[in-house]
């Protein structure tokens, strides 16, 4: 049974997703070549292999972009997408073969693999495309994710005009119109759940990743492994690479917090601004002059807190879609790449990091007393800021060890009053979250910072390498108008840490950095995109051509000066305008009857049926011995049926004038 | 291997289901689904969580739209008495509507009982299958298992739409398909189907009208063969010459010679002449041909078997002539002979028994033989159509050439056939039309 559908449905998708993909003009080019069939009179009658190869090259193209996205361009997987929003324009060789073959339809052979391997006798199975390739363009315009209420819309009216023709027979119109209609309320009401409870879960699967995996990459809040017992584990896998560093130790910070509680740190009000973008990679968060330093990291799903040195009011070459930052200097990146390399300028004279606030002073209640006695013990009561900041640094550090082994004595939860006025052992971050509140507890603004210290340089690779395990927290005072470190970590755990490194690191570095090389060819080959789509466009568009010239050059059967507009399936037959003619004079062939005894047995007029018959036979030759019939004798007969066509078509023309006068005559 | 095939068949029953719940269109915007969903599985990142709702919304009304159906029809199957493989056989669904409205335009599908292969014989079609073939149905083997549930159904039977009835009116929908295999087919049932008024998906319900029907195997043609096996003598003529007992055939009544059986005594006549007197029946001299065939299976090679069905079938509705009789031999549960022409039946009775011919594989080969054996005095020729051709077919083609019985030896597959003594001749199972119309004409 033949399809039923609207007409210009793949025009009209091709538009929608030209429109969402902004590129509307092509799109209305393309839709246009679709269509040209309506007025084009060329036809050609391609075979199964044909309409395979066509598919292949298709397949082929987008095998070929495919791997330019995921290997040659810095988008990585997201990069993917971007080949899915161009799905229309890769398969679209294949709606048009269709179009200006004489069945308007494709064989499944071309699309189904399983089905070459064992084809069957006769008419293979066809199905006309258009539905299908409707249906890839709404995906492909999903893809190009245009974010506007239209597009919705747009959906609606294209799944109405598209499902118009299909409805069942014998039902009224209104009862499909009230189904639709339900359908599509439905639809919107799925679509805004969809979204809000993705919002919700990705929401919840962030905050425990934040919590439990990655623990640092929250900007509001980090929990710390205070009150945990046990050995903190840590990993040498390498995040960062920096290069360009001067003074050691340096400090990148990735997180600034001033709210404690509950053994977590949290940022309140501070909220993430975009930073407007300068050319295509260069982000200006503030002004200054001062030196770079070259930083590499990895991103998880494109988006990650950049670790950033203090006073950086510059990143330039970092390729990401958005850049926001927050009035503690924090910064954040999304739509990434896995790898991004970026030069980051700072400049120390400068502060970024915003004036204390209340939050800056607070202290929990029930840590006081506990603040008051170690405050005490370290002598920082009634000093100006500087000499309290130093006194708690060497209180920490003469009186504390480090250590990542926490144990408590009886197996429960360790406190911060237990570290600090009991054991004296913990790791950093029981320093600077006690340094932070000593502080406060001295008058002076504290925050809390996380990041990570650049110290371990690598031979090896020729820059500074950043691990999992050189995560660290430290203290932010606010002495003189500016915020200052306070480091009150015993020196010495650097090392400690250090201590526990397998003796395959070496190799694992190795391969770290043979896996970081290879991402840079990736992320640096964006650079030369043009370069290779040119390369891309020169292998594919001369193969294209080739089997275009290939699939054209044997099969066309009908041209524009031969015969009339051909719309319906007619047959390559060379005297197809012949048998058209006969059947509008009202000649029908019959099923059964074969052409040539039926064009002998037509009452034509003496003068011509010697004509008819040699056409006739030119025909049988033409239909059952073509190896007897070359281009030459095939034009010949095509000329022959046409002349033929147009005598008949004259003589029926006369016989109806005399008829005509007959008549006239009669009636005066 | 138990699981998998249990998995193999909810698969199966579920895209069988698919296939009558949805239409094209249906099944269309499900894949639509299936895309937009994979696509748009990040919301943030593409709208295709907006095409996936509008599928899944559609869907969800078209299934709500289709509903319970319960067709107030009545279907009538009238099916023909046989089929042959490969041969379109169309028959005739009667219905008639019991609705004091008028039905639409619905979809019939008149349904094979399906079977599903059981683990030996998925094993074996394993151990058969092309090392060419995909790697997915080498390693998973679902295609394979379709392919075999669909050979064991016997044919594809497409849907058909019904014209539209009146009230209480009556239609006729012819329905056709092609006989895969040979035997009995089972027709289960025959479900009517209703699109919901989006179009997408079906109503169906289900008219149990189980029926079977025998389908033929597959017949070639073979060239006319001469069989210069001479008339033997059949003592008691034709009736005797297939059964136990005499042949009624009168020739004339004589005295009683010592020797003559007393069953042959006329008793009427006996008692009017008051001397013993005897009927004498007529003796007849007609041809008998023997067609023996080999259902000892070699390798579990089935295709080899049926190959050797079809070519005793074509050779049985060639050979059955009006003046001879012709002997089918071969052996199942126990040795069977089967005799056709010359009134007693026609060429369709040995073609029904070999719809059903089933390889035997509990048996050896011997029973054949000695049936064979059996039978050798009396037939005028013989044609085997044999599975390999190893020593006990040596023996018994050769016991028979000793008996001096012109013979033809078919030989199915790869088997050496040298030196055979006899005009013997291979038959390739993917090339039968060629090699059957290829095989020898004469016996010797």
């Amino acid at each position: 049974m033949p399809v039923k559908m609207p007409p210009l449905l793949a025009a009209i998708g091709l538009a929608f997703w030209g429109w969402a993909s902004g590129l509307l003009l092509p799109a209305l080019v393309l839709a246009v070549v679709i269509e040209s069939p309506r007025i084009a009179k060329a036809r050609w009658s391609f075979d199964a292999k044909d309409f395979e190869r066509v598919a292949d090259l298709c397949s082929i193209a987008f095998l070929v972009l495919m791997a330019w996205q995921w290997f040659g361009s810095r988008n990585g997987p997201a990069g993917l997408i971007v080949v899915l929003t161009w799905l229309p324009f890769i398969f679209i060789a294949i709606l048009l073969m269709q179009r200006f073959d004489v069945r308007n339809a494709t064989p499944l052979s071309a699309l189904f693999w399983s089905l070459r391997r064992r084809r069957v006798e006769g008419v293979p199975r066809s199905l006309p495309l258009d539905y299908p390739f409707f249906g890839l363009c709404l995906v492909s315009a999903a893809c190009a994710n245009q974010r506007s209420p239209w597009f919705f819309g747009g959906l609606l009216l294209l799944a109405g005009y598209a499902l118009y023709p299909l409805r069942a027979e014998g039902r009224r119109l209104g009862v499909w119109g009230l189904a639709l209609g339900c359908a599509l309320a439905l639809a919107y009401g799925m679509q805004v759940g969809i979204l809000r409870a993705q919002e919700q879960v990705e929401s919840f699967v962030m905050d425990y990743l934040r919590d439990r995996v990655f623990g640092r990459a929250d900007p509001f809040r980090t929990h710390t492994a205070i009150g945990d017992v046990g050995r903190v584990k840590l990993s040498d896998r390498i995040l960062f690479r920096v290069a360009g560093a001067k003074a050691l130790p340096l400090k990148l910070r990735d997180g600034t917090f001033n709210v404690y509680a509950h053994d977590s740190w949290f940022a309140q009000g501070a909220s993430f601004r975009s930073v407007p973008p300068q050319g295509t990679s260069s982000w200006v968060i503030g002004e200054g002059d001062g030196p770079a330093l070259q930083i590499s990291a990895w991103l998880t799903r494109g988006r990650a807190m950049l670790p950033l040195p203090p006073g950086v009011y510059r990143l330039d070459g970092l390729n990401v879609g958005r850049v926001e930052a927050n009035a503690f200097g924090s910064v954040r990146v999304s739509e990434g790449p896995s790898l991004i390399l970026f030069s980051a300028r700072m400049d120390g004279a400068r502060e970024r990091d915003g004036a204390p606030e209340g939050a800056d002073l607070q202290v929990p209640k029930r840590l006081e007393p506990a603040l008051m006695q170690a405050l005490a013990e370290a002598g920082g009561q009634g000093q100006p800021p500087t000499e309290v900041a130093a006194n708690i640094t060497r209180f920490f550090q003469e009186r504390f060890a480090y250590t990542l082994k926490l144990q408590s004595a009886d197996g429960s939860r360790r406190t911060l009053e237990h570290f600090l006025l009991d054991d004296r052992r913990g790791h950093c971050e029981y320093f600077a979250s006690a340094a932070t509140l000593l502080l406060r507890a001295s008058g002076i603004p504290a925050r809390y910072a996380t990041g990570y210290v650049v110290e371990e340089w690598s031979p090896i690779e020729r820059q500074f390498v950043v691990r999992a395990r050189h995560a660290h927290a430290w203290a932010l005072a606010w002495i003189d108008g500016r915020w200052r470190e306070v480091d009150a970590t015993p020196t010495g755990w650097f090392a400690a840490e250090a201590e526990a490194e397998p003796a395959w690191r070496p190799a694992a570095d190795l391969l770290s950095w043979l896996g970081f090389s290879f991402q840079r060819w990736r992320v640096s080959g964006d650079e030369s995109d043009e370069g290779f789509s040119t390369l891309w466009l020169l292998a594919i568009i001369p193969l294209a051509a080739w089997v275009a010239w290939r699939v054209t050059r044997r099969n066309r059967v009908r041209t524009a000066s031969t015969v009339a507009s051909v719309d319906a399936v007619s047959g390559a037959s060379p005297i197809e305008p012949l048998l058209e003619r006969l059947e509008a004079l009202g000649f029908r062939r019959p099923a059964a009857t074969a052409v040539r005894p039926w064009l002998q047995s037509l009452p034509l007029p003496m003068e011509l049926q010697p004509a008819a018959a040699a056409v006739a036979h030119g025909y049988a030759r033409w239909r059952f011995d073509p190896a007897s019939i070359d281009s030459s004798t095939e034009s010949t007969l095509r000329t022959q049926a046409i002349d033929l066509a147009q005598k008949i078509e004259a003589e029926a023309s006369n016989t109806r004038d005399d008829s005509t006068q007959r008549h006239g005559a009669a009636l005066s | 291997m138990p699981r998998t095939l249990k998995a193999f068949a909810r698969v199966y029953r579920w895209s069988q289901w698919a296939d009558r719940r949805f239409t094209p269109a249906g099944i269309g915007v499900v894949y639509l689904m299936i895309a937009a969903g994979v696509f748009g599985i990040d919301a943030g990142r593409t709208m295709g969580f907006q095409v996936f709702s509008i599928a899944a919304a559609l869907l969800v009304i078209a299934w709500i739209g289709a509903g319970r159906w319960r067709p107030a029809l009545q279907i009538e199957r009238r099916l023909p008495d046989h089929a042959t493989v490969g041969v379109p056989l169309t028959y005739r669904l009667l219905i008639r509507s019991q609705s004091p409205r008028a039905t639409p335009r619905l979809v019939v599908r008149d349904e094979f009982e399906d079977r599903f292969p059981t683990r030996e014989e998925f094993a074996a079609a394993g151990r058969r299958s092309d090392p060419s073939g995909n790697f997915f149905d080498r390693r998973v083997g679902y295609p394979r298992w379709v392919a075999m549930v669909r050979r064991l159904r016997g044919g594809v039977i497409d849907p058909v739409t019904t014209a539209a009835l009146s009230a209480s009116g009556e239609g006729v929908v012819d329905i056709g398909f092609v006989p895969e295999r040979r035997g009995v087919v089972r027709l289960a049932c025959t479900r009517v189907l209703r699109p919901d008024p989006l179009g997408l998906i079906n109503a169906v319900a289900t008219l149990v009208r189980p029926q079977s029907l025998l389908v033929l195997p597959k017949l070639y043609d073979v060239p006319a063969i001469e069989l210069p096996g001479s008339r033997r003598h059949h003592p008691g003529g034709l009736q005797a010459a297939q059964q136990v007992g005499e042949s009624q055939e009168f020739l004339q009544l004589r005295d009683y010679r010592p020797g003559d059986p007393i069953r042959r005594l006329h008793w009427p006549s006996t008692a009017r002449a008051g001397r013993p007197i005897v009927k004498e029946t007529s003796e007849e001299f007609f041809a008998r041909y023997g067609l023996v065939l080999d259902t000892f299976i070699v390798n579990d090679d089935e295709v080899a078997f049926e190959a050797a069905v079809s070519a005793a079938a074509s050779l049985a509705a060639r050979l059955t002539l009006g003046d001879a009789l012709l002997d089918l031999m071969f052996v199942e549960d126990r040795a069977l002979t089967v005799t056709a022409g010359r009134g007693i039946a026609s060429a369709h009775a040995l073609l029904r028994e070999l719809a059903e011919v089933a390889p035997c594989r509990d048996r050896p080969f011997d029973v054949l033989a000695t049936r064979v054996g059996e039978h050798g005095s009396r037939m005028s020729a013989c044609i085997h159509v044999l599975l390999a051709f190893d020593a006990p077919r040596r023996a018994m083609v050769h016991a028979l050439q000793v008996a001096g019985v012109p013979q033809i030896v078919l030989v199915v597959g790869n088997a050496d056939v040298a030196d055979a003594g006899v005009p013997l001749h291979r038959i390739a199972p993917d090339r039968l039309a060629e090699t059957l119309a290829a095989m020898p004409t004469r016996c010797r």
